[in-house]
């Protein structure tokens, strides 16, 4: 059978047969290093420069008390979402777009693909916002930031090998572990901290329109349409089966607890901002690390810039293949990292030109970075209901899923999440509707 | 069973060429199956609720417009 493959199966049958020694020879730890990547990469990719700099924000302008046990709440949302994807990979062998295509048709397919393709372009283009913020603390100017990224890009994607474009992603993901440091510089009272995660406190000030536009933004800076796609695509380009899916699941859920901490931390970071009555509402990255020099010093600003521009690298590479990914489903061309250029030329045309467009937009004189971080993840939770509704249809879609359907719990759980996230939306269309109603 | 190249360029025994041939036939098999998926018959209340989560989109779309506009000025 094998020497009918393409390259593209050939490397992954390379794959499996070390992911199946290991399953035979017992080696547990093995495994899960070889079937761990596609959940560490969505979660900690999703802590990208838009989200972490919301999570300075939401730290800088109301603290720890209602904050910290909110963002570990959209953590667990975005792992029962997540969860579904794995399944819905190992047991398909296809991407989310294909499955959407297949099962809904072309028109409620394109409406998918509107939805992200927009929300993509438009987090991408703040990703090298975070980019180029994070780097300008060091005194690098804009565009040779948005062309190191791009060859960075690059230089992952063409490494021929989905299983190396991987290691070297989630090595530079893990770098967003940096706010943690960070975070411990700051000194912050951690029975306080212990205190906050565990007793929730309310809003202080009440619910206005600029405290719904944080709320949506860190319901954003975790659940995103694109994540959906991407985990999808990641899991299939990986090559999992449906007995790795318990596996699948203690990724994604390894990568949920490693963002929750890097989340966690920046909110923390930026406390003493708020405890000191500082005024960061149009903070940029660079601003943030400025103004924390004093609390955090030079080292931990540094750190926090660092981060940032971290935070933007690994999301423009797992943002960039999720479109890749998605567009080579729908136009039904080849869209794999295991394959050579020459053979998948659509698939990483797209994936760096998409990469290459929104770096340029950044280089754009007078481009409101600050307002696009914020309103992006806005954005992102806005387009997200219809994606979930997608999502469980076909999770309990028996020709799809067969055993591994959604069990009633899950739908349960699932269904929530997609009601809560429609009612965030909703409460941020009162806000500006009727902006003077309150809470 | 590998061809001759093929097994000279990754060197594997006979148990991991069988443990790859059993690889493949799984994933071919997902992917036989996925080509017999058509359309999905919808119910009355899909259809309703699929609408309902395209027509929430586009107002928000619009309401995301008007806060833009708002700040802006």
């Amino acid at each position: 059978m094998i020497h009918h493959m393409n390259e593209e199966d050939r490397h992954r049958a390379h794959d499996r047969v070390q992911v199946l020694k290991a399953y035979r020879s017992r080696q547990r730890w093995r495994l899960l290093w070889l079937l761990i990547g596609p959940g560490i990469l969505v979660m900690l990719g999703e802590n990208d420069a838009p989200s972490m700099l919301s999570y300075a924000a939401t730290g800088s302008q109301f603290g720890i008390g209602f904050f910290l046990p909110f963002v570990v709440f959209t953590f667990a949302l975005a792992f029962v979402a997540q969860e579904i994807t794995v399944r819905l990979g190992a047991v398909s062998k296809t991407g989310h777009a294909d499955l959407i295509y297949r099962r809904f048709g072309r028109f409620w397919g394109n409406f998918a693909m509107v939805d992200l393709l927009w929300t993509n372009v438009m987090t991408l283009i703040t990703e090298f916002i975070g980019v180029v913020a994070g780097a300008g603390f060091f005194g690098i100017p804009a565009w040779l930031a948005v062309l190191g990224a791009l060859t960075l890009i690059a230089l992952a994607t063409f490494s021929r090998r989905y299983w190396r474009w991987e290691r070297m992603t989630l090595a530079f993901a893990l770098f967003n572990l940096i706010f943690i440091p960070v975070a411990i510089l700051v000194h912050p009272h951690w029975a306080s901290v212990g205190r906050a995660l565990l007793t929730w406190r309310p809003l202080p000030g009440g619910i206005n329109n600029n405290t719904i536009i944080l709320l949506l933004a860190d319901i954003g800076a975790t659940i995103t349409p694109w994540m959906l796609f991407f985990q999808q695509g990641a899991v299939s380009d990986k090559g999992l089966a449906a007995q790795d899916i318990r596996h699948g699941r203690w990724d994604t859920a390894i990568g949920a607890t490693l963002a929750t901490l890097a989340a966690l931390a920046a909110i923390i970071a930026t406390a003493p901002l708020y405890l000191h009555h500082m005024n960061a509402a149009q903070f940029g990255a660079a601003q943030f690390a400025q103004a924390l020099r004093p609390y955090a010093g030079r080292i931990g600003a540094t750190l926090f810039a660092l981060g940032i521009l971290e935070a933007g690298l690994v999301a423009a590479m797992t943002i960039s293949t999720s479109s890749a990914y998605a567009f080579g489903e729908v136009m039904r061309v080849a869209h794999s990292l295991n394959r050579p250029f020459h053979e998948a030329r659509g698939f990483y045309l797209v994936l760096l030109l998409v990469a290459a467009l929104s770096g340029a937009v950044v280089l754009i004189p007078g481009f409101p970075l600050e307002y696009v971080v914020i309103i992006v993840n806005v954005v992102a939770v806005l387009t997200m209901p219809p994606a979930i509704g997608f999502l469980l249809i076909l999770a309990n879609d028996r020709e799809i899923m067969g055993r591994y359907r959604n069990t009633t719990f899950l739908n349960i759980i699932g269904i929530g999440v997609g009601v809560f996230v429609s009612l965030a939306g909703i409460l941020y269309a009162l806000t500006v509707i009727l902006p003077n109603l309150k809470f | 069973m590998a061809d001759q190249n093929l097994r000279q360029d990754w060197e594997w025994s006979e148990l991991e060429w069988g443990l790859a041939d059993e690889a493949l036939a799984e994933h071919y098999e997902s992917v036989r199956h996925l080509e017999t998926l058509g359309l999905k018959p919808l119910s009355s209340g899909l259809t309703v609720l699929i609408w309902g989560l395209r027509l929430y989109v586009l107002f928000m779309a619009v309401v995301v417009i008007v806060n833009v506009v708002q700040t802006v000025h």
